[in-house]
């Protein structure tokens, strides 16, 4: 390339650069100049390749190595030409676009660690997924908690229909469930057929349980339930305060439930008395007949109860 | 658990831990520290004699060969290695302390600490350098070898599938080493540095005017007029010592050929381990190297005209990396920066 090459070469890279200072090839190539040296007797003198002391000269960044070389043959270069040093370097630098070399792993991991993006997906993934269940979990309780207000006012409600049920079939009536489920899949265990007795039922006569059902006691146990709905003062109820097993067989032999039934749960029946009830545990069972308290302590030989309950007059008295 | 707690008020230091000077680097600051490794231990009087830490860096350097009896300055690393475990632990501590001190008072520091050392430390000696470092506080060490580090911290393109060639002249060893791929080919580290210098200067004013300096006047002669190749420019200096004949203070003047006679066994040493590399090169790497050249780093770099004399030796290009000083504590600070961005396996770090 000859010299009127290189100053055109400058200039426009000059017109281009107005902002920044000057690069320090231009100075350098006329200190050189002024010299009487020419680039082959500087390269030899400094070690470097011709190539390289062009670049230098015509600040050609594509063929120079990296930065931190450059400014090291600058530095000689400068010394050579007694120039100052520091300002050629200044110069140079301030032309900079990338100052420092790239460092990069040249080993590609062959094990995953835990930084690697999908490894944190995956666990962030799992953590997400924990508190969606969570919330799920937290949802699925919150009607389960409000359920007994509800399920009273649903069974209250299916036994106003019952007496109006013009066969007087009946109907069980069974429980508080924990869950839809369950109900479903158990209602049919305790439906008894009343046959014919549905009208009966209804009105209560005065009983004559021989047990000492104190009267006061269907009083003390009221509560707008059972004031509410008069039915459900009918037929036989059992409150369960702990797991047990129980069996209840109606007059016609028809075993309505056999089965371990979990504490909290009520169970109601109705149908053809007498009932014969076999209770696992008694005394985690309150039994209710027509309406009132029934004391089955009498019957219980370590915790296991059997006898009767109601009269085949429909109303009540039956003992075993 | 306590020191993850305590790490949230530390620094990431990388530490320059070197026999001359101590360089702290911290990350996103820049170099914080630079402090000569000198220790001044005064014994307490009593019957306990017990030993106190009077002065740490620059003020103990000020004593250096000027204490009274009962201090002693010492310098706890020698050739690039712990010397005295015991001092070198508080000298650590002070500047850790001393680093921390601006900004995080209320909280003992428990910083991530980088130490560079030199490529010929046995197992032994690193072992005691991470014992140490972690007995001044660290909650976690790591160790990077000093040729890798000044490369890093001179800008060179250790990544590249091409050869660099790093020569750092340090206080009490001259490490030499190829570098391709982030990985080291070749090292040598040679027990030559600024203090073999500074025993020459003296070894040759006793010789040549029968007159004793001391460590500090050597130092301040090679600083001064120090030169490792002949120039057409003689400098002078006028020194005090004691002469040997007299007993008397006498000054005289000092000129620099004088020095660079005086340099010449340590200079040859450093010589020849560049040439032994060279000759130890894989041919790949060593055209690499001659295309581009050698890259002087640490305080010998700033030895007057030492370039001139690798030039003239070897055939290369020499480069004098740009403050050449902190090139190691720089390069074990961006080390720290790599090792966070791309995980603890990019260097060979311990």
């Amino acid at each position: 390339m000859s010299e009127s090459e290189n100053d055109t070469v400058d200039e426009q890279r000059t017109s281009k650069q107005k902002t920044l200072p000057e690069r320090p090839g231009r100075r350098l190539r006329e200190a050189r100049e002024t010299r009487n040296l020419s680039r082959e007797e500087v390269a030899s003198e400094l070690r470097l390749q011709t190539r390289i002391v062009a670049a230098l000269e015509e600040d050609d960044d594509s063929s120079m190595p990296p930065s931190a070389f450059v400014v090291g043959y600058l530095r000689s270069y400068a010394r050579r030409l007694d120039l100052p040093a520091d300002e050629i370097v200044r110069a140079h630098e301030q032309n900079l676009e990338g100052p420092q070399p790239e460092i990069v792993p040249r080993v590609r991991k062959s094990q995953v660690s835990s930084r690697d993006l999908p490894v944190r997906m995956v666990t962030w993934l799992i953590f997400i997924g924990l508190g969606a269940l969570l919330v799920v979990w937290w949802l699925a309780q919150q009607p389960a908690l409000e359920e007994p207000g509800n399920s009273s006012e649903v069974a209250t409600a299916a036994l106003k229909a019952t007496p109006t049920t013009p066969e007087g079939e009946a109907q069980t009536v069974a429980e508080r469930p924990e869950s839809a489920t369950e109900t479903d899949a158990q209602l049919p265990v305790f439906v008894a057929e009343s046959e014919g007795t549905a009208s009966e039922e209804p009105d209560p006569v005065e009983p004559t349980t021989p047990e000492p059902a104190p009267e006061a006691q269907p009083q003390a146990a009221e509560s707008e339930a059972v004031a509410q709905a008069e039915p459900a003062a009918t037929g036989l109820r059992m409150e369960f305060e702990a797991d047990s097993w129980i069996q209840v067989t109606n007059a016609d032999g028809q075993q309505l439930v056999s089965r371990v039934i979990k504490a909290g749960r009520t169970l109601r029946f109705t149908g053809k008395p007498p009932f014969r009830v076999i209770l696992g545990y008694a005394p985690g069972v309150t039994i209710h007949y027509q309406g009132e308290r029934f004391d089955h302590t009498p019957y219980m030989r370590s915790d296991v109860a059997r006898f009767s309950i109601g009269s085949p007059g429909d109303d009540q008295g039956g003992e075993g | 658990m306590l020191g993850s707690f305590r790490g949230l008020f530390s620094y990431d230091i990388s530490i320059d831990l070197g026999t001359a000077n101590t360089l702290i680097y911290v990350r996103g600051e820049g170099i914080v520290l630079n402090e000569p490794s000198v220790v001044a231990i005064r014994q307490e009087p009593g019957p306990n004699n017990t030993k106190r830490i009077s002065a740490v860096g620059v003020e103990a350097k000020q004593m250096l060969g000027r204490t009274p009896g009962n201090i002693t300055a010492i310098r706890p690393m020698k050739d690039g290695v712990i010397a005295d475990f015991t001092i070198t632990e508080k000298m650590l501590q002070h500047f850790i302390r001393k680093v921390h001190e601006d900004k995080f008072k209320a909280f003992k520091p428990s910083p991530r600490v980088l130490i560079c050392v030199p490529c010929g430390a046995t197992q032994v000696e690193r072992r005691a350098i991470k014992e140490s470092a972690a007995g001044a506080g660290a909650r976690e060490v790591y160790l990077i070898e000093e040729p890798m580090a000044a490369a890093i911290g001179a800008g060179m393109p250790i990544s590249e599938a091409s050869g660099s060639m790093v020569l750092d002249i340090g206080g009490g060893t001259s490490e030499i080493a190829v570098l391709s791929l982030n990985g080291i080919v070749y090292d040598n580290s040679v027990r030559v540095g600024g203090d073999r210098f500074d025993e020459a200067i003296t070894a040759y004013v006793r010789r040549n005017y029968g007159t004793l300096i001391g460590e500090a006047t050597a130092e301040r002669i090679k600083h001064q007029i120090g030169t490792a190749y002949p120039g057409a420019e003689v400098r002078e200096i006028e020194v005090r010592g004691r002469n040997l004949a007299e007993g008397i203070p006498r000054s005289f003047t000092l000129n620099s050929n004088e020095i660079l006679e005086a340099l010449q066994e340590p200079l040859s040493g450093i010589v020849t381990a560049v040439k032994t590399a060279l000759e130890q090169t894989p041919p790949e790497l060593g055209a690499d190297i001659s295309e581009r050249g050698l890259v002087l780093t640490g305080g010998g770099a700033l030895l007057r005209d030492l370039d001139r004399l690798l030039v003239e030796e070897t055939g290369l290009p020499v480069i004098i990396a740009e403050d050449p000083l902190t090139c190691v504590a720089r390069g074990g600070g961006r080390a720290l920066e790599l090792m966070d961005a791309h995980g603890g396996d990019l260097f060979a770090l311990e």
